[in-house]
């Protein structure tokens, strides 16, 4: 194929052709754009968080008022849940991970004389909460039930219980 | 003149019906993805508090220790218990308000409402007419109230609206958390977005439900809701004693003058502080006004900036098709343009009547525009993000739909007028 009579028909029409190339070049940069900033979106939902995402049902309680009797209150709660045909295992919590902007997280430092903050991290805390949470260990064991220590404010204040059922 | 331009531009239009859907389809998506993110760039922009926002400022202290500091760092968002004490108390602003979130169980005296979770914030009482909140029924608090501890709150007319069928409910009481508070107050509409004084609750859409005094709400241990960010060995987060910061403080500065000699104060506030031995930093003060907070804080979500680039880009691609077809159109009537070139119509009578051609595809277009930027709002408003119910379009949106339009139709207008007026009208007849 010659592309010498193209080339001339183009040449002759120049404005068409300019405004032709402009177009595809403009649209071709947008397209581009926006494919990899929906891909960056994407790969951001794809990030493994070692939790399982699946299995796990999230509620939380509101107590409205004072309660003496909060810690109980909650033990009992909780063991109605464990009751529920499927459910693999229940831990209260302060938070889940990816449930939004209410966090809490503490700076961690290596060295007792260090400056800077080695990076901040998001802390969780409660009991059974590994296993509910479906999060394997790398090394090292879990807390034993006597290392655990009972600081719960539950009065008047929203928990977080995390519910493990059959996937 | 303009009328028979306009005439010829219909007539011209109607000839070639598919060629002018195509130019004014063109358009009309391009003005209708512009619009829609323009809007919500618009409306996430705004200044909450128009013609005072320039007056209010949020002072920023350094109370921190000296493990993770930097030179040059920026001090913290908000202020500790002690400081805002003191500098509420310094009264050195011509109004100045302490504050921080909340959130406490109402339990409603009818029956047949359930106890809820509501908003609420802990204030000084120059909230109020610092931030010209209005009232639709009773008064704020003043300073005696604060010094009190009174137990008295203010709600929003949502809540009246939903407790008290929107009657006036000032000295009624309400249960707060198994208190009984006395309503002196209900606010008339009031949602200032962005929630400027308070970024740690939610950015937009965060109005509270129930306002009370800060003192009341530390006497009646109510819960804190909010950031609370804290240093050195840390303790119980939002407490008066805490090495925490977990406050916002605002002051009120009628002229430059006074924010300079009030950042002064700060500024020998941090000196004093650090020889009493409180403060470690040497003093790191910042005294923004409202927009520059806004702006410094990142309230604008960067995602709503680049989906404004990317609909102007595309735009600007319409624009680029719309040049080619007009192009086509309009060195397609050669002839008829020539024949009034010879009788007389200058090459300028020329180039206006074929600008107001393109006008007219432009208002089309902006039309159409309008109607697909009012059917893209509505799938922004459901989209689950905080600032999502905001997005509805105004009057000056509305225009500027219609200017963009036709300013960019005129623009994409020229090159093809141009191009057209430069025939010869000679050449033309004869090849008739």
């Amino acid at each position: 194929m010659d592309i010498r009579p193209i080339l001339s028909t183009l040449n002759r029409h120049k404005i068409t052709a300019w405004l032709l190339i402009l177009q595809i070049a403009l649209t071709c940069a947008i397209v581009c754009n926006a494919v990899f900033l929906i891909h960056q979106r994407l790969q951001q939902m794809d990030i493994a968080s070692g939790i399982a995402e699946h299995e796990l049902v999230q509620i939380k309680f509101a107590y409205i008022g004072d309660r003496p009797d909060a810690y109980a209150q909650a033990q009992t709660d909780l063991a109605t849940l464990r009751q529920i045909p499927g459910a693999q295992a229940v831990a209260l919590a302060n938070q889940l991970p990816l449930s939004g902007v209410d966090m809490s997280s503490s700076c961690l430092k290596l060295h007792p004389n260090q400056r800077q903050n080695t990076l901040e991290a998001a802390s969780y805390y409660g009991q059974n909460l590994l296993a509910t949470l479906g999060v394997r260990l790398i090394s090292g064991r879990d807390f034993q039930p006597d290392e655990l220590l009972d600081r719960f404010g539950i009065s008047a204040a929203r928990i977080v219980a995390a519910v493990k059922a059959i996937g | 003149m303009f009328g028979y331009y306009f005439d010829l531009a219909l007539r011209s239009l109607r000839r070639n019906k598919v060629l002018t859907a195509l130019m004014v389809l063109a358009i009309a998506l391009g003005i209708g993805a512009s619009m829609t993110t323009l809007t919500v760039l618009h409306v996430l922009s705004g200044d909450p508090l128009p013609g005072r926002s320039s007056t209010l400022y949020a002072p920023q202290l350094d109370p921190r220790d000296m493990g993770d500091y930097q030179p040059h760092g920026e001090p913290p968002d908000q202020v500790t218990w002690i400081d805002g004490m003191n500098l509420l108390q310094a009264k050195r602003a011509d109004r100045q308000a302490l504050m921080t979130g909340g959130s406490v169980a109402i339990q409603p005296a009818q029956s047949a409402l359930d106890p809820f979770y509501e908003t609420a914030r802990y204030t000084t009482a120059d909230f109020f007419p610092m931030f010209g909140v209005p009232f639709q029924y009773g008064h704020a608090w003043g300073a005696s109230e604060d010094a009190a501890s009174a137990a008295v709150v203010v709600i929003s007319s949502k809540l009246n609206d939903k407790l008290f069928g929107g009657r006036d409910s000032s000295g009624r009481m309400l249960r707060v958390e198994g208190h009984a508070l006395r309503i002196i107050g209900v606010l008339g509409d009031w949602r200032p977005n962005p929630h400027f004084y308070d970024l740690n609750v939610k950015n937009y859409g965060g109005s509270e439900g129930v306002y009370l005094p800060l003192s009341a709400s530390q006497d009646l241990h109510l819960a804190h809701l909010g950031g609370a960010s804290c240093w050195g060995n840390g303790g119980a987060d939002a407490t008066p004693t805490a090495p925490c910061v977990w406050l916002q403080f605002w002051v009120q500065l009628d002229t430059p003058p006074q924010a300079a000699a009030y950042r002064q104060f700060l500024i020998h506030y941090s000196q004093e502080q650090k020889s009493l031995g409180r403060f470690q930093r040497p003093p790191n003060v910042r005294l923004r006004n409202l927009m520059q907070w806004l702006d410094y804080e990142h309230v604008v979500p960067g995602d709503v900036r680049l989906q404004t680039w990317l609909a102007l880009g595309f735009l600007l691609v319409c624009l680029v098709n719309t040049v080619g077809l007009m192009l086509a159109k309009f060195l397609r009537r050669s002839a008829e343009l020539g024949v009034r070139r010879a009788l007389g119509a200058s090459r300028r009578a020329l180039f206006m009547q074929l600008l107001v051609e393109s006008g007219v595809i432009g208002l089309a277009g902006g039309l159409g525009g309008l109607l697909l930027a009012y059917l893209g709002l509505w799938l922004v408003r459901r989209q689950p993000a905080d600032y999502a119910p905001l997005a509805h379009l105004d009057g000056a949106m509305l225009l500027m739909t219609f200017l963009l339009a036709v300013g960019a139709s005129l623009l994409a207008g020229g090159l093809p007028a141009w191009r057209a007026c430069r025939i010869a009208p000679g050449l033309q007849l004869k090849s008739n």
